[in-house]
């Protein structure tokens, strides 16, 4: 068994009519059972990268695999894929399809052609996991949008995926919203559920990511640890997204670079490093 | 209005209820009140309005406009059937004339018998209506939806009903929004201007619905779309015997009354 469970080799995708690729050689190895992010500016690819990890759009060159098993577009080896990678949209709406969140959890199970009593177990019990019992039979229309993204995330996992791909999960979420998101979010990973998610909130990464993969132009142009990561991307003139707050803060304060005085990725963590910074000075 | 229709169709009090027993009698109300006279049609719409007020919970000022909301178009479409035109009064017609005005070398007048249809159809009409608001007040479309898929309704037609459903909203909350933005920046001032909104705002729904179409096909496709749409649904009601015996019942009633007013 590999370490790795999704991998890209030199992807190339473009979208119909347009002039440039959107990928470009996208070469990647995503860890098993790891909490992962994608960042890169607009446009960069992320969005394309998530639907050919998904089988809804086919490259044009190069090799998608999930634990070494590639990605073949017949009707068949695609549901079995779509099984294994849940992909949850930007926009919840997109992909919230019946009246009900009930119905709506329910939706995939069915089109596995599962019989009702199973679909029932299921539904009822990623709606205790996802804490949307009360919501069972509200409409979704009725819902808020930090709701919509909690139902629409519950809808996947009722697939049981083993890998969760997320495009940029807090996007118009109030911090409230996002914390419980994010608390749900830790505990799908502690399942054992890989988890890939496309952002441009990095102060969200650099705190809750393990592995980093960063995309500029159709390209990754660096992967790693966290840290490691950011140590690379602090030399990058062309990034362009900047550097998380925590990293800026504490490499004006202490003049060296975060990753040779092993930073702090938490505010917690922060605040007691600060207090042993400031006494030892 | 729509969304609070349909918002109360989820929270009234009769939501318990199995909705085919809800469906079924509004059915048979509503073929009563097609079949029967006038006055049966009256206790017809009075029964049904207390059904929605008092035993649903619906908010009478929900109901009464949407009830206006109905005789105002009943109202506009009256006087085709009670005023009629002639260019010569004869003697069965002076009878029938509740009123006359000579205009353009003959006579407009008011139609007794014609009055009496007239009346006919209102009354008809809000007893019909009465019993489908009914329905629509206390029976929420997945509901309906899963009715209908049990009685053996083309599954074809359920699922374009479900989704035009939740289209609706969707391009709701897109009008809304759009209006609100156009409002913000003076978009509706002058009445040249609110034309010129107008005409953008259709042509940025349609795009935005092709737009929609496009996503949700990636949505349902990433989550395993094969023939057709299929959802599970908590079944949670409670047959009411207080309700089925006051439901049938009235009906019995009803059909006596009919009986009485044909004897």
């Amino acid at each position: 068994m590999s370490e790795y469970l999704l991998e890209f080799r030199d992807i190339y995708y473009s979208y119909p009519m347009a002039e440039t690729p959107t990928l470009k050689g996208l070469s990647f190895r995503l860890p098993k059972h790891q909490k992962t992010a994608l960042i890169g500016e607009n446009g960069c690819g992320k969005s394309t990268m998530f639907l050919i990890a998904d089988g809804l759009c086919q490259p044009d060159q190069g090799i998608v695999t999930l634990d070494n098993l590639p990605l073949t577009f017949d009707r068949s080896s695609l549901n079995r894929w779509r099984q294994r990678v849940g992909l949850v949209f930007q926009d919840p709406e997109q992909q919230l399809v019946a009246p009900t969140v009930a119905a709506d959890i329910s939706y995939g199970l069915c089109n596995q052609g599962l019989p009702d009593s199973e679909v029932a177990v299921k539904v009822t019990k990623i709606l205790a996991d996802f804490n949307l019992e009360s919501l069972a039979m509200s409409p979704l229309q009725h819902l808020s949008l930090g709701q919509k993204k909690r139902v629409s995330i519950a809808g996947v996992m009722a697939l049981q995926p083993e890998l969760l791909l997320l495009d940029e999960p807090t996007a118009y979420l109030d911090p409230i919203q996002t914390r419980n998101l994010l608390i749900e979010l830790d505990s799908i990973a502690k399942l054992g559920t890989t988890l890939l998610i496309a952002t441009h909130d990095l102060d969200f990464v650099y705190q809750w990511a393990d592995w980093v993969l960063v995309m500029e132009e159709g390209r990754l142009i660096a992967e790693g640890e966290t840290l490691n990561v950011f140590e690379q991307l602090q030399f990058m003139p062309s990034f362009q997204l900047g550097m998380p707050t925590l990293w800026q803060i504490w490499s004006r304060l202490t003049k060296k670079t975060p990753h040779q005085i092993s930073a702090p990725r938490s505010i917690e963590d922060f605040v007691d490093r600060l207090d042993k910074y400031t006494s030892d000075k | 209005m729509n969304i609070q229709i349909d918002s109360l169709a989820y929270s009234n009090r009769l939501r318990h209820l199995p909705p085919a027993q809800k469906l079924w009698f509004a059915l048979a109300v509503l073929l009563l009140a097609l079949v029967s006279h006038y006055p049966v049609q009256i206790g017809i719409f009075g029964w049904m309005s207390v059904w929605i007020v008092v035993y649903a919970g619906i908010p009478l000022q929900i109901y009464r406009s949407m009830i206006l909301g109905v005789l105002v178009f009943l109202v506009t479409s009256m006087p085709a059937l009670a005023i009629e035109y002639t260019r010569f009064i004869s003697p069965a017609i002076q009878v029938d004339s509740l009123w006359q005005m000579g205009v353009w070398g003959g006579q407009i007048y008011l139609s007794h018998q014609g009055s009496i249809q007239a009346m006919k159809v209102l009354i008809r009409s809000l007893a019909s209506t009465s019993a489908l608001f009914f329905i629509v007040l206390t029976i929420p479309a997945i509901d309906l939806a899963t009715t209908f898929k049990k009685i053996g309704c083309p599954p074809i037609l359920i699922e374009l009903s479900l989704l035009v459903y939740r289209f609706i909203f969707l391009l709701a909350d897109t009008a809304q929004q759009i209006v609100t933005a156009q409002v913000s920046r003076g978009g509706y001032r002058t009445h040249r201007l609110r034309m010129n909104s107008l005409n953008l705002l259709v042509r940025q729904l349609i795009r935005r619905t092709a737009n929609r179409y496009q996503q949700l096909t990636l949505g349902v496709t990433a989550r395993g779309f094969g023939q057709e749409f299929r959802f599970w649904q908590p079944q949670s009601y409670q047959y009411s015997q207080r309700y089925a015996l006051e439901s049938i019942f009235g009906c019995l009633l009803l059909i006596i009354g009919e009986i009485l007013d044909r004897l």
